[in-house]
């Protein structure tokens, strides 16, 4: 009905679905028929623009034209000089169709993904170690082994402790691990429930069967989103559109932009360490006006680096880990993502990487050599910005002036709980401020209720708000180590629940930096 | 069959020509179903010095056994091969049939084509066949070289000592003594009773746990045939069944034997502790007896606790108190050595530690208790008079939750697997006895699964439920407490409702599952006992030798052996009782013709033998620069045969010809396939056994050489072995610590290590030979390392194997020479 209709993930599907170029027309500004509809849809094809030159499709692929009733000529002049624009670009190819990976025909357009049969019409087959690569999908009955699941003893102690079962009484942990053991594949696999679970690993942690939850869910989705049961997206799942225009053979971003920010960091082009950014130039696009400091993070993180005697080299096309493909099921998409990651990477000849983000981290770590190869990374050292920070203080590379500040840190789930680095953090933290911890912090820290871009909701606001109050209590401000989580926490503060919520929050790596400077060298 | 005879090829030292009888048992299916038994045999037949070979569904049957007696006594044979299951099981069975018709037992061999064939290559017929050829091949090899041999009768001392004073040493040292046997009951606390004292009431009949135990504790304290060293360990086991040499380390406890338990003394001394029998709720004086029923009812002195330390007296409180002057601060620890026919092991179990349960809070918060410590509280002898009174306020309880399986049923790393057995039914009863004295408290049970399964248990449970007990299925999430009112609230889920509860609770016991004695290490390897994966001690056979050890003469009762409750401990030491009575009762056994003998002519004194004796079983006579064995004191494990390098120490039936012969059988055919493995004959061969049992698959790549220890293995087995081709060799024995032969195995590794590093030298991939440590109960580890060998033998190429050859055949040349030169240098040194 009005062009304000048209979101952003709109124009990405129409290029993930095989379009060379979309076209965004409305009424002129000033007279739209919903006042001012097509303002909105002004500010977000603004975004559109912005992300085709970042992934390097460029803003040429979409044009967005005011042309009213009356304007016939106008738009048969749009359409000639748009077509003619396309044409001289050539294919663009975003939905890989001459691969027949990464895309297909959008359906289940609510549900905001790509559907996952329609891959050019290839079904992925279950089990089929040449299609991936040499790595088959696990059946139903190797996940229940793998995982432990079979050791279930329906004890129900992870329903007690889900913070999702807090706000949805039908998803208890251990009924979906029983459903796998006895119902039918066909029928387990269009279960809904699959998709509730924030796998942040809770659970796991006093199982007596020692059922590896999360990684049972992470299998089991792979299995549903080939049987066509996706999960609910958030922001109609242009995030993951995003992600899956990324994973083109032949895209070449200009993702570096961040860099150009402040003339003070210093990278460099051929040094051991490589600073894996992550999707932080994605997120600024999209969430920069929620969580202002972005960048900062990838910023801050280099300018630590500095600091302790580093210069980094970054990769210019550095493709998005893979992470919320792989926990939403489209191992597909994750492993093209992954095997470009790992060349580039193993190209570059680097010794080490230092992640901002722990889904980075954990899907390097792990991920990784379980989907594409244990060899992939053989003898790169892995980091989080936690550690290597740590490190840098314990080595005497990094110093940090005591800020006297009362602070508490949040553990994000996959740093914590999936890789157990719960100290390196708080060392840090020690070293420049006075860290107070939460009630549940640690080995019991709390998700901060949103995961993989696909669970957000009423209930996620309310335990984002609850930690918030929480943090605000007992210090003024709250750090994370996860970009992610900081964008959620921001989220939260910027909407309605959030005006009364007065608690700072910052990253880790930011926090970290204002009071940083170089150590001196090695103690 | 046919019944035209071969001719045989060979004949024996005395000029009797060898001829060799082969059966072979399908075993129903066990066998049958993945191997061609009949091919087996008509193979079998082709064999040198074969003349008779045969398959028959159940060579074990009485028709089986009456089919080896015919045969032998038709076909003259003086060789009995059977191809069918592990010599662990079925040996003596067929030793004795071979004795029945005429045949000296040790003239028998035996070919495990089951455990360590059939039932780990179940879906590989072929190759399985294949395998079961070669066992067969290698039988016979060896029984060619097999020797007659006596064996030699040992007295049995007709006194048994039994370790550890619960219930289940108490019953067995009754029985013994009752029967007329000495008994030596020894106990590491201060008094016996063990874990029985410590509970109020039993299960299913709520007898009282003491009323019930302190008869039968005072019965063998005052037994002629029995003597109590309470406060004492075993320190050291020598010797063998019917011969052990114990020492027991019998700790000073500063009160005479005439004490008379008045208690004065205890009234008088200044210095308290926490009292260990009420598990730390109360507290005992630096001068005390555990409990009132306490046998003996000695007094003793903590001298940890005590102000007198040393020679120097700073208090004399007790000395005045004590009108009978037995007080004695100068009192020292004896040593006593007892001559012992048989030993029983009932040493118990301990108790689970909850605090690594984070979630239940144990430890941290006041109100959460054990199930142990609730025996305590509620028992009227116990610290609050048994007024179950909860630690943060001394008040009574209104609600309490009890929490099930705790340390039991679970993966993580500090929990244990197993079901501990008792604490189901120890709740139900808990809740009953609560019921008992305060009908009004509310009482939840959290529970997984309620197993109810002995005599009189499900009526208990339905007692339970019928007085209003909840029993809610599904374990609380967490515990948290109110900092204020110290009151909990658990949370979690039912998961028969499908619903999330929330329920208060002001106090919390925490139903904790039995482990392993930390100290059980001890007391394994002073008996070499073996443990299963559990970490409780290992039964010979769990189903029709389920008290006995693999060590002869040594027997299991109570919680050593697995968690159980006073009724299965009692039993089981009855049951133990009875089978060191058999022993005693005949008053000698035949011990195995396992020894080694020296050969005069080819000894040259170099005493290399004697060092490697863990049993000092060789003597070197200087002046004449000859070693002797003392048959009485070598137990058999071969280390001194695997050492000499001059041939002249021969362990009877395990030979280096008979070795020899196993390894060349082997090798014969498509040797750079196949894995000459090594294993002694008490862990590995065993854990292979349990392997097979267990059904654990893995590739037809191994052929198994049993020895009696891996001590037995000489590098000379191993040259040769890749000298004839093979694609990869294993040595295998007991964990380090564990070897059934003291520390022969500690020789294993030294070799090992030694022929990596010539390995290495010579530029051969030293992974070509591997070691590995694999217990009874390590079915799983054999399994594994056979696949992990399926890559090394794999990979292995042709010139890798030519090049082995060659090397070896060089290098053997080379030591040689170099031996030869040693000797001339040592020589010289002495003279």
């Amino acid at each position: 009905m009005c062009s304000g209709r048209v979101e952003i993930p709109f124009v990405l599907r129409g290029l993930l679905a095989g379009a060379d170029g979309v076209l965004v027309t409305g009424c002129h500004i000033g007279d739209c028929h919903y006042i001012g509809g097509n303002e909105v849809a002004r500010r977000r094809m603004d975004t559109v623009r912005d992300m085709l030159n970042m992934l390097g499709i460029g803003e040429s692929r979409m044009r967005l034209e005011w042309i009213s009733a009356a304007e016939g000529q106008k738009f048969a002049d749009t359409i000639r000089g748009f077509v003619g624009q396309i044409s001289s670009l050539g294919p663009g190819n975003f939905g890989g169709t001459e691969t027949g990976d990464a895309g297909g025909k959008t359906t289940k357009g609510g549900k905001g993904i790509i559907d996952p049969k329609a891959g050019n019409g290839k079904k992925e087959p279950e089990n089929d170690g040449t299609e991936n690569g040499g790595f088959a999908e696990k059946t139903l009955a190797q996940i229940i082994r793998d995982t432990h699941a079979y050791h279930c003893l329906s004890c129900g102690k992870c329903s007690g402790i889900c913070p999702v079962t807090k706000n949805n009484r039908k998803f208890l942990p251990r009924v979906v691990v029983e459903s796998a053991i006895v119902k039918d594949k066909s029928k387990f696999e269009l279960d809904p429930l699959l998709w509730e679970c924030l796998s942040c690993g809770m659970c796991s942690k006093s199982c007596p069967g020692n059922v590896k939850y999360a990684d049972f869910i992470k299998h089991a989705r792979a299995g549903a989103y080939r049987a066509g049961n996706v999960g609910e997206c958030a922001h109609l799942g242009m995030i993951q559109d995003m992600m899956r225009l990324q994973s083109g053979e032949n895209i070449v971003q200009k993702r570096t932009g961040w860099l150009l920010g402040d003339k003070g960091l210093k990278v460099s082009e051929d040094g051991n360490t490589l600073y894996f950014a992550g999707c932080l130039p994605y997120f600024d696009l999209l969430f920069g006006d929620i969580a202002p400091d972005i960048p900062e993070i990838a910023r801050s993180t280099v300018k630590l680096m500095n600091k302790a005697g580093v210069e980094p080299r970054v990769l210019h096309n550095e493709k998005c880990c893979g992470h919320d493909m792989l926990w939403s099921g489209d191992t597909r998409t994750f492993r093209k993502l992954a095997r470009q990651n790992t060349k580039m990477i193993r190209d570059s000849g680097v010794k080490r990487i230092v992640f901002s983000c722990p889904e980075c981290y954990r899907t390097f770590k792990v991920d990784y050599p379980e989907q594409v190869g244990a060899d992939a990374l053989k003898g790169v050292e892995l980091v989080h910005v936690s550690e290597f920070i740590q490190q840098a203080i314990k080595s005497g590379t990094l110093r940090l002036k005591k800020s006297g500040e009362k602070v508490t840190y949040h553990d994000p789930c996959r740093l914590g709980h999936h890789l157990g680095v719960y100290d390196a953090p708080r060392e840090a933290i020690r070293e420049g401020a006075e860290l107070v911890e939460m009630e549940r912090h640690g080995e019991d820290a709390t998700c901060c209720g949103t995961s993989t871009w696909l669970n957000c909701n009423s209930f996620s606001k309310s335990t984002q708000t609850k930690r918030l109050d929480e943090a605000g209590r007992i210090a003024g401000r709250m750090l994370t180590a996860c970009p992610k989580c900081y964008i959620h926490f921001s989220c939260a503060m910027s909407g309605k629940d959030g005006d009364e919520v007065k608690t700072k929050i910052d990253d880790l790596a930011v926090f970290i930096d204002r009071f940083a400077e170089p150590g001196g060298g090695p103690k | 069959m046919s019944d035209s005879e071969k001719t045989p090829e060979s004949k024996t030292d005395t000029g009797e020509e060898i001829r060799i009888g082969v059966f072979v048992c399908h075993c129903g299916l066990n066998i049958a179903g993945s191997v061609d038994c009949h091919a087996v045999s008509e193979y079998a037949k082709s064999l040198p010095n074969v003349v008779y070979a045969v398959d028959n569904r159940y060579t074990c049957s009485e028709p089986g056994q009456e089919e080896i007696k015919k045969n032998i006594a038709e076909h003259r044979l003086n060789r009995v091969v059977v191809a069918s299951c592990s010599p662990r099981l079925h040996e003596p069975t067929f030793r004795k049939t071979c004795m029945a018709a005429g045949l000296n037992q040790y003239l028998f061999e035996m070919a495990n084509i089951r455990e360590h064939c059939s039932w780990v290559h179940l879906y590989e017929k072929g190759p399985a066949t294949e395998q079961a050829k070669d066992l067969v091949r290698m039988s016979v090899a060896r029984a060619a070289l097999l020797e007659p041999q006596t064996e030699t009768e040992v007295p049995v001392a007709k006194r048994a000592l039994v370790i550890g004073g619960g219930v289940a040493g108490i019953q067995a040292a009754l029985d013994l003594a009752d029967t007329g046997y000495k008994v030596f009951l020894v106990e590491k606390e201060p008094s016996i009773g063990g874990r029985m004292a410590q509970i109020d009431k039993t299960f299913p009949t709520m007898d009282c746990s003491i009323c019930i135990l302190a008869p039968k504790m005072s019965e063998a304290g005052k037994h002629p045939n029995i003597t109590i060293f309470a406060n004492s360990e075993v320190k050291e086991v020598k010797g063998y069944v019917g011969n052990f040499k114990v020492s027991v380390l019998k700790k000073a406890r500063y009160v005479t034997k005439d004490c008379s338990g008045d208690g004065e003394c205890a009234k008088a001394c200044p210095q308290t502790a926490p009292n260990e029998f009420d598990i730390g709720l109360a507290t005992r004086r630096a001068i005390y007896v555990p409990f009132a029923q306490a046998v003996p009812a000695q007094y003793m002195i903590d001298r940890n606790l005590c102000l007198n330390k040393g020679n120097v007296i700073a208090c004399d409180k007790c000395l005045k108190a004590c009108e009978k002057k037995c007080i004695d601060f100068n009192m020292k620890d004896e040593t006593i050595e007892l001559d012992i026919g048989t030993i029983i092991v009932a040493t118990g179990a301990d108790v689970f530690d909850p605090t690594a349960l984070k979630e239940y809070g144990y430890t941290k918060i006041p109100n959460v208790i054990t199930s142990l410590e609730f025996e305590r509280l509620i028992n009227a002898g116990g610290p609050s008079a048994g007024h179950l009174l909860r630690p943060s306020d001394m008040a009574i309880p209104k609600k309490v939750a009890f929490i099930q399986c705790i340390g039991s049923r679970s993966d993580r790393d500090f929990s244990h697997p197993y079901c501990s057995n008792i604490c189901c039914m120890n709740t139900i009863k808990d809740t009953l006895l609560i019921k008992e004295h305060w009908p009004d408290t509310e009482q939840y049970v959290f529970y997984m699964d309620i197993r109810a399964f002995g005599k009189g248990f499900e009526d208990l449970y339905q007692r339970a439920k019928r007085e209003g007990v909840k029993f809610i299925r599904g374990l609380p999430s967490e515990v948290v407490e109110d900092r204020e009112t110290h009151n909990m609230k658990l949370t979690g889920e039912n998961t028969l409702l499908k619903e999330l509860y929330e329920i208060d609770a002001d106090m919390v016991i925490l139903s904790i599952g039995l482990e392993p004695r930390t100290d059980s290490d001890v007391i394994q390897r002073l008996l070499t006992l073996s443990k299963t994966s559990d970490g409780f001690f290992m039964e010979a056979h769990p189903k029709l030798r389920p008290v006995d050890t693999p060590t002869k003469g040594v027997f299991l009762a109570g919680c050593a052996e697995a968690p159980k409750d006073i009724k299965d401990s009692v039993t089981q030491a009855s049951a133990a009782a009875s089978r060191a009575s058999i022993l005693m009762a005949q008053g000698k056994i035949k011990v195995e013709a396992i020894t080694s003998m020296v050969d005069a002519e080819k000894c040259k004194g170099c005493g290399a033998c004697v060092k490697v004796c863990p049993y000092n079983a060789i003597v070197l006579d200087k002046a004449a620069k000859k070693v002797s064995v003392i048959e009485a004191a070598c137990a058999g494990c071969g280390t001194c045969a695997a050492e000499c390098k001059f041939g002249a120490i021969r362990m009877k039936h395990f030979t280096d010809e008979q070795l020899m012969s196993e390894i060349d059988a082997i090798t014969a055919e498509d040797a750079d396939r196949k894995i000459v493995a090594f294993c002694c004959n008490w862990c590995s061969y065993a854990g292979a056994d349990f392997a097979g049992v267990s059904r654990m698959q893995y590739p037809a790549l191994a052929r198994i050489i049993r020895t009696m220890c891996s001590g037995r293995v000489a590098p000379k087995f191993v040259e040769h072995a890749f000298k004839r081709g093979a694609a990869a060799v294993l040595v295998s024995g007991c964990h380090i610590n564990d070897c059934h032969y003291i520390n022969a195995n500690h020789q294993t590794k030294k070799r090992v290590e030694k022929l990596w590093e010539r390995m290495d030298k010579l530029g051969l991939d030293r992974n070509r030979l591997q070691l590995a440590w694999v217990s009874a109960a390590e079915g799983e580890k054999f399994a594994k390392k056979i696949w992990e060998m399926k890559d090394i033998v794999e990979k292995v190429t042709k010139d890798e194997i030519d090049k082995t050859i060659k090397a070896f055949s060089k290098e053997i040349r080379k030591t040689e020479k170099t031996d030869k030169f040693d000797k001339n240098d040592s020589e010289g040194e002495e003279a």
